[in-house]
């Protein structure tokens, strides 16, 4: 591999992983938090890009599309909180994962009845539909630029809001101690269902940032959802740095997989999955099993 | 494993005698559906060992079903085998020894780790076969000839024919049932049972649960191979998509469904499922989202499936016509032990214990006599349980030595210890709620048997097992509540329970982490009497706050401050020191 090329596969990597840990930090925090394991979580990422697909078609605008996808994810992570996930607090895992299961079964289904089995593509605003060069015969992108930027900022602020923030403190109280946060007194509830809301916001957005590059079709959710387990069980259950640095690991080993090893690829973030785990049997950060 | 209570029973053979005609009077499609059932059944049964059982979620069973498939089709399409006899016993290798290897790694790791860790070899498996294009990649590949058994020239079944594969199908359903049935009642299952229910106390009775657990893995596993290479024959082909994700969860919905934790709940799950699905999809093309809510409305309504809808309306019908059982032999016997002649029994050498920042425990030397009561006592916080947990194995010490008998032993597994002759009760009374007192005491003596890997015969004729337990119980004074659960005896009964179970390893030296603890002066009394008892042949160590209590009994005392020993010897040299009279003593008189 030439230097461009490498150039070209890290950013691509970097790219992958960080819309990745979009996706990761709230399924983390939800595991960590509210104790859930939520399979559904992928759906959320299949409903942002399909309604930024729909909107954008509706309204013609990329960015109108988002801005009022946003504010229906939130709702929705709500909405789902309440009727279905609320249930399942204190309950075995095993329940946990029949019921989202069960979710998934629900929102794929739905998805089919309201926008069929096609696939879709969307288009790349056209202020980001740029290239840069990198070397004189390649280049790489605007867009997928503009996704890591966006995507860095998020975490960014995912970082501030959690460290110095009253709602963030709590945040971080839980994640260490489940248990503690409420004997505090801290309306548990409440926390619970921003803690899901937010986290499923972050995915459809992740969602919607990746529909204008990898087009969106049925079953979406359920290739990101199993990757991104990949990613939370990587960087321990409930660490947000965890998540961090496993998207970053899953995102460079998958591209570069793809470019060195292709008849292995899919094979090897399971991989490096499995050796992080009999290295650390709780992941990088976890607490505990 | 509660029997089965008779009118489920009866209802199952009738079922079982029903289903044995469909070939006769149902149509062609109808043979197909129940067959299918059949198969679904047994590989809910095979995942239920692990769920229900084991108390292992595996999000990868999928995995060994795919594989029992494929690999009946490798092995007749590249090597031409036909012959039943050829392909299923390799068949059921392949899934075992995928399975060994698979679990091996997987079973270091516990609860959500776990589910994802099988997930994630089941992809693995998943995307090798998917990428492989020698195997027809994502479309599978068919299976041109279907397996035959013969004896020389003579054909005895051909799995071509359609209602042979059906009684084929019942066979193995039936023979998996009676299998999984003895296996669950047998030493083996007695133990798995408990680690599921009590992993912590199940280690410290000494049982090496890591190899239970695999062992279990590799029958379901093997099991569901067993589905799979079935299900292979019915269709004619095979898919990756039998071994993905969706396929590992729908069988776990159909084991909850059904009803985990018992053998018919799975069975009952899959008809139900299947026909189910059956139904659904006749009704509408979008018949998933019907699904999806029947199974989330099954998770909400109905946690213990149709198995435990089952059982408790038996449950209410038969009540009425049960009485007490009471146990004959009670008769108390003196439990005597050889003691090893060793002088100390147990030494720590400069043990030292660190938790990231914190040193628990500091450089700790201290020696105990064989036959001796030995008190360690000191402030909370002064080091005391994490240097019991060391001995018993809970926490490897981060440095320094613990000689029992001479042997080094730091370090070394709970289960190890627990055979080499060291017992241990828990700070909180550790036990399995939900088995009879004489059950917990059972499996404790289990544990003393060479091994506990036998498959077949019942853990209950298992005599001098039997005998060892009662023994126990009967010197604890719970003879008379043998029978009850765990769970119903008052609080120092449990501790007392306890104490028999540790008995009922014949330790040599007993471990006590705080035996008072939580105990109203009367039961103190009785457990106190009980250790006396018990200090008659056996070396104790305790913990205890109780200071009357440990004058009471104790013949050496160790005083630990902020993870050192400050003292150590005997009661009345030890009360005299002034270091620890300042330190400890006088402390708590003051406090007093």
């Amino acid at each position: 591999m030439d230097i461009g090329t490498i150039a070209i596969q890290l950013l691509n990597g970097l790219q992958y992983g960080l819309l990745l840990f979009l996706i990761a930090a709230g399924l983390t925090l939800i595991f960590g938090i509210l104790g859930v394991i939520n399979l559904a979580h992928g759906s959320f990422y299949m409903i942002g890009a399909y309604l930024a697909y729909w909107l954008s078609e509706k309204t013609g605008s990329f960015a109108l599309a988002i801005a009022l996808a946003l504010p229906a994810a939130l709702l929705l992570g709500l909405v789902v909180e309440r009727l279905a996930i609320s249930f399942l607090y204190q309950r075995d895992h095993l329940y946990q994962v029949l019921l989202t299961y069960g979710l998934i079964l629900i929102f794929n289904e739905l998805q089919r009845i309201v926008w069929g089995n096609d696939v879709h593509g969307v288009a790349v605003p056209a202020i980001l539909a740029g290239v840069v060069e990198i070397t004189e015969s390649q280049s790489y992108p605007v867009y997928r630029l503009f996704i890591s930027a966006i995507c860095l900022l998020v975490a960014a602020a995912m970082y501030v809001a959690i460290h110095s923030t009253r709602i963030g403190m709590m945040i971080r109280a839980g994640s260490s101690s489940r248990e503690m946060v409420q004997i505090l007194g801290i309306d548990v509830g409440r926390l619970f269902a921003i803690v899901f809301s937010v986290g499923a916001a972050l995915t459809a957005v992740a969602g919607m940032l990746a529909a204008p590059i990898n087009s969106v079709y049925p079953g979406m959710g359920e290739n990101v959802l199993i990757i991104s387990f990949v990613v939370v069980v990587i960087g321990g259950i409930g660490s947000i740095k965890g998540a961090f640095i496993g998207s970053m690991m899953i995102g460079l080993a998958d591209t570069f997989g793809r470019v060195m090893v292709p008849e292995l690829s899919s094979m090897v973030v399971y991989a490096l999955m499995a050796a992080v785990l009999l290295w650390r049997p709780s992941g990088l950060y976890g607490v505990k099993a | 494993m509660p029997p089965l209570p008779r009118s489920i029973a009866i209802l199952l053979l009738i079922a079982v005698a029903g289903l044995a005609t469909v070939p006769l009077v149902g149509g062609r499609f109808h043979v197909q559906l129940v067959t299918q059932i059949f198969v679904l059944a047994v590989f809910a049964m095979s995942l239920d060992l692990l769920v229900g059982f084991t108390g292992l979620v595996s999000f990868g069973h999928a995995a060994f079903y795919g594989l029992g498939g494929y690999s009946l089709a490798i092995l007749t399409r590249d090597f031409g085998l036909v012959s039943m006899g050829a392909t299923l016993p390799a068949t059921l290798v392949v899934c075992g020894l995928v399975s060994a290897a698979i679990g091996w790694l997987s079973i270091r790791t516990s609860g959500v780790y776990f589910i994802m860790i099988t997930l994630a070899f089941a992809q693995m498996i998943y995307y090798f076969f998917n990428d492989a294009r020698g195997y027809g990649g994502s479309d599978g590949f068919y299976i041109l000839t279907k397996p035959r058994l013969a004896i020389g020239d003579v054909t005895l079944l051909t799995l071509q024919d359609r209602a042979t594969l059906y009684y084929m199908a019942l066979v193995v359903l039936l023979l998996t049932a009676a299998f999984l049935w003895t296996l669950l009642r047998s030493p083996f299952g007695q133990v798995i049972t408990a680690l599921q229910v009590n992993e912590a106390r199940t280690r410290a009775l000494g049982f090496p649960i890591d190899r239970y657990k695999l062992v279990s893995f590799c029958i379901a596993g093997i099991l569901a191979g067993l589905a799979g290479y079935l299900s292979a024959v019915q269709f004619g082909y095979v898919n990756p998509a039998h071994m993905g994700w969706r396929e590992s969860g729908r069988v776990l919905m159909v084991v909850i469904l059904g009803g985990s934790g018992t053998l018919f709940g799975p069975v009952l799950g899959a008809f139900v499922f299947v026909l189910l699905e059956d139904l659904l999809s006749g009704l509408t093309e979008h018949w998933l989202l019907l699904m999806g809510g029947f199974v989330v409305a099954v998770v909400l309504l109905l946690p213990k499936g149709i198995a435990g809808l089952l059982l408790s309306a038996a449950g209410r019908a038969a009540k009425s016509g049960r009485s007490a059982e009471t146990h004959p032999d009670e008769q108390p016997s003196v439990h005597a032990i050889p003691r090893g002649g060793v002088d100390p029994i147990l030494e720590t050498v400069d043990l030292v214990r660190q938790f990231a920042g914190l040193i628990a425990v500091n450089r700790v030397s201290v020696k105990f006599s064989a036959g001796k009561v030995h008190a360690v006592i000191g402030p909370n916080g002064a080091g005391k349980t994490t240097l019991i947990n060391m001995l018993s194995g809970e926490l490897a010490p981060t440095g320094g030595h613990i000689r029992y008998k001479g042997r080094d032993i730091a370090g070394w597994s709970p289960d190890a210890i627990s055979r080499l002759g060291i017992g241990r009760s828990f700070q909180v009374t550790n036990l399995y709620p939900s088995l009879s007192a004489f059950e917990n005491c059972r499996i404790a003596a289990q544990s003393r048997l060479r091994s506990s890997m036998r498959f077949f015969r019942p853990a209950s004729r298992l005599g001098a097992v039997a005998d060892r337990a009662h023994r126990a119980l009967a010197r604890c004074g719970l003879g008379p509540r043998s029978q009850d659960a765990a769970s119903a005896l008052s609080h120092g009964d449990r501790r007392k329970l306890e104490i028999a179970m540790v008995l009922a390893t014949e330790p040599e030296l007993f471990l006590l982490d705080e035996p008072l603890a939580g105990m109203g002066a009367q039961e103190s009394r009785e457990i106190l009497d009980l250790l006396r008892a018990v200090a008659r042949d056996h070396t104790l160590i305790l913990i205890e706050h109780d200071m009357d209590a440990v004058f009471a009994i104790a013949d050496t005392l160790t005083v630990m401050v902020n993870g050192h020993v400050i003292a150590t010897g005997p009661v009345d040299q030890v009360r005299a020191d002034r270091a620890v009279q300042d330190a400890y003593l006088g402390h708590r008189d003051a406090a007093e």
